[in-house]
This record gives C-alpha cells, structure tokens and sequence, in this order.
C-alpha cells in the first residue's frame, strides 16, 4: 500500500487531474498504470453499473439525519441509506484529514 | 525505519511512512488519491478508457467516464449522483433527472460501501468500522 500511496504522490504532482472542474485532459501515462490488484483483492467487485439506464419511478425512503445515516450503514439494508452514509463517512474522513 | 521510530515520528510531525502529512494536501489532491481507488471499483477499466469515480462533496458521488470514439474523437460522460436525504438523482448533460432504483441503485450502493471501506484504510489509514488509526505497518 504504501508503494500505491507513493504512486498516488507523483501523479499528485503531476497535476494532469482536477476532479473539482471534471475537466480531464488526455492522459496517455494513466492507462493502465494502475493495478487494481494493489487495492481490491479479497472483495469481489460489483457487477458494473449502467449509467444509461433508465429509471422511471422513484424510490423515497425516511428522511434521515446525518448521525443517523452514519449509524445506519452498518445496520440498514436500506441502498439508499447506504449511499448517503458512505458518501457523508468517506467526506468526514477527508475533511478530519485536512484539520488534523 | 523500525516501527517505534515510525511510530514517535509520526506522532510528532504527523507524516506517515510516505513522507508527508495529509493536512498539507488540497481537497483537490485527497479527491485524486480517493479516485484512484474508486475507479476501481466498477470492474476492468476498457482499454483506451478512462475513468475517475469519486466523493465530490456531501451531497455528491461522481462518475467521469473519458475515451476515444472511432474517429479518435475524445468522447466523455459525467455523471452525477446527487444524494438527497429521501433519494438519489442521477444527473448527465442532455438528459433529465433520473431517480436512481433497483439494479443500479444496489450497485452504487455496494460501489459506494466499498468505497468508504478502501478510502478510510487506504487512503486516510483508519479503520473504516472504529475510526482509530490504523497500526503503523512494520
């Protein structure tokens, strides 16, 4: 891991990636340069999502609070609970990071 | 370094065996390391693709999808998951809003666990269920 960590710095320093705009150049140096094996293996992945598919009816489940969201993903089958837990745990972790 | 060294230094300077301290990183730059991983989640990347998923903010998941058509024409498709308290919306330029459900909200919803997991140990070295730091590795 910590050679992913090393890889990750260089390419920090490469600056070819600026997610806050999503506008990515062409870069040729990233295809392919990073194994997933170095991250995600002892979980098998997920089918692949299809980001065309169509959805016609929606889905609403009980409104919950932040806490309660962080709570729930350990407990709730709910997808959409935990879709927000995960991105409100993963957006904590990031800002704890950057004030520590 | 032995592990007690590691250990006194970053408990001193904060830097970890890496050499650096993640509170003098951008959110720019902890969003890259974070998309490295995510953009592994979704099975093989296709040859010639690329491909960034990522945590945008608290509200947002994001999916960046890049590659080059026949004609070498640079072809890209962004995709937002906007998290509401009572859903998910599924944003993409020339489409409406689309509520995310059944197949594909199952596997956002396991991308996005798996996510959280690699990201908080990998990225941020703690451990996802407890929150503690992660053991410094020898």
């Amino acid at each position: 891991m910590t050679d992913t960590l090393q890889n990750n710095q260089q390419e920090l320093r490469m600056g070819e990636f600026d997610p806050t705009v999503f506008a990515y150049p062409p870069s040729p140096e990233s295809a392919g340069e990073y194994s997933p094996e170095n991250v995600v293996d002892f979980i098998p992945q997920p089918p692949q999502p299809q980001p065309e598919q169509v959805v016609a009816a929606a889905h609403v489940p009980e409104a919950l609070d932040n806490r309660t969201a962080l709570q729930a993903i350990r407990f709730s089958g709910d997808a959409v609970v935990q879709v927000r837990a995960a991105l409100l745990h993963a957006y904590e972790a990031r800002q704890n990071a950057r004030s520590n | 370094m032995g592990l007690f060294a590691k250990a006194v230094k970053k408990l001193i300077t904060g830097a970890d065996s890496s050499g650096y301290r993640r509170s003098q990183l951008t959110n720019r730059d902890l969003i890259r390391m974070e998309s490295k991983i995510g953009a592994t989640l979704f099975g093989e990347v296709p040859a010639g693709h690329r491909r960034e998923f990522f945590c945008l903010d608290e509200h947002t998941w994001i999916w960046y999808e890049e590659w080059a058509d026949n004609t070498g024409r640079r072809q890209t498709i962004t995709t937002r998951y906007e998290v509401h308290p009572n859903g998910i919306l599924k944003v993409q330029d020339g489409h409406p809003y689309q509520v995310v459900e059944g197949e594909e909200l199952q596997n956002l919803a396991h991308a996005t666990q798996l996510y959280r997991e690699y990201v908080i140990r990998n990225v941020y070295h703690r451990d996802h269920v407890t929150g503690q730091p992660l053991p410094v590795s020898a």
